[in-house]
């Protein structure tokens, strides 16, 4: 249909349109008012014009994680180093939660942030000569996009999370070799339960037991 | 009531570096962006993409923002501009996939969701140049003159532009002719 399309009672389309659309009043009410070409065209403008009103109020929300990706990503631009556990308190906001996102074919997956930690705990708990460092000085919440808990921060994103972690290792064992076993402990078994990539596993280690024990 | 810091006060603040105060601004605005997006662009993955790159964009841009439209404004610009890079370097693809298009229809009449699907569909029917102001008239409720700013053009190109998209969205929906 052309835009200068006209009913068969002479009635410009367009003319019509724009009545509806800008709820404008008609140009010639009284034709309109008896005229049943412009009756049964309104009708269905009206109705389209109703559709309009509709996906105009229809309720979209971005995911939670697309803002945490900017974010993530101006930081990665800012600072050199993941400072996960060095945060200020007073930028830690415990109520949020994140997400990481995999787009599947039919659908997304979201996993909460939480979880990768949990993962990273009980793949960290099965490294000998190595334990995590939770306690009073593992810090506790939220600071800037990563999770902070146990010894353990994870910071995810779209399809990648970001891993640092707190350990004491036993004396006279070796730190690059725990570190390393640690590392591959890590992003095996996140990678093979969670489907994300880690992209990164930062270790610290904070504490040295004398006697293998506490 | 929640007290909210103004737009102007979290500006400055994030054009200082303070990255929490552009986070804050970041969700205060990303809903709009997006949904722009998800109207131009054929899915929510790619209009997710289209946020992330308009606030990265935002971000870097902030210095540049004179403040002289507003930051809601701005922000519209920097969406469609980038929508419409997306469409022009991309190629048109297949008929939508209609579930794609988000919103929630479960709950509804299935005659009622497929005639709503059908429209949004008409709406991806249209050229981008005249989608652009359409989506941010009849979605976004922008006036003509808030149009034009966002499109850099003139109102009477904007409401000739949304003028033949309405007509276009009418004839592929309406069954006379």
């Amino acid at each position: 249909m052309r835009i200068d399309h006209r009913l068969e009672c002479g009635t410009g389309l367009a003319t019509l349109v724009d009545q509806v659309a800008e709820g404008r009043e008609p140009e010639d009410p009284r034709h309109q008012a008896a005229c049943s070409h412009c009756q049964a065209t309104l009708a269905q403008l009206d109705r389209i014009w109703g559709e309009v009103r509709e996906v105009a109020r229809e309720e979209v929300t971005p995911p939670y994680s697309v803002v945490a990706t900017v974010i993530d990503r101006i930081r990665r631009g800012l600072l050199s180093l993941p400072a996960a556990l060095d945060f200020p308190l007073e930028q830690v906001v415990p109520e949020l939660v994140r997400h990481a996102l995999l787009d599947a074919e039919r659908g997304t997956t979201r996993i909460a942030d939480a979880v990768v930690v949990d993962v990273v705990r009980a793949a960290a708990h099965r490294v000998p000569h190595a334990r995590l460092l939770g306690g009073r000085d593992g810090r506790l919440g939220r600071s800037a996009g990563w999770l902070s808990r146990d010894g353990i921060a994870v910071e995810v994103a779209h399809g990648s999370v970001g891993i640092a972690l707190r350990l004491g290792i036993d004396y006279g064992t070796s730190v690059p070799a725990i570190a390393a076993a640690m590392r591959a402990a890590v992003i095996a078994e996140v990678e093979a339960l969670t489907g994300l990539r880690v992209t990164r596993v930062d270790i610290r280690v904070e504490d040295v037991f004398l006697d293998g024990a506490e | 009531m929640v007290l909210r810091t103004s737009d102007r006060h979290l500006i400055e603040a994030a054009r200082a570096g303070d990255l929490l105060a552009f986070e804050t601004l970041a969700r205060r605005h990303e809903t709009r962006v997006y949904r722009v997006a998800l109207r131009m662009l054929r899915t929510p993955v790619e209009a997710e993409d289209a946020t992330q790159d308009v606030l990265l964009q935002a971000w870097q841009g902030l210095p540049g923002f004179r403040g002289d439209s507003s930051f809601p404004t701005w922000l519209y610009r920097l969406t469609t501009n980038r929508c419409l890079n997306i469409l022009r370097t991309s190629h048109p693809s297949n008929p939508l996939p209609e579930h794609l298009l988000g919103g929630e229809t479960a709950d509804e009449q299935v005659e009622h969701s497929l005639r709503l699907e059908a429209f949004k569909r008409a709406v991806m029917g249209l050229t981008p140049e005249q989608r652009a102001p359409f989506v941010l008239r009849e979605f976004e409720g922008l006036s003509y003159q808030e149009i034009a700013d966002v499109l850099s053009t003139t109102v009477s190109a904007v409401k000739s532009r949304i003028h033949r998209a309405r007509v276009e969205l009418v004839s592929a929906l309406a069954p006379w002719r």
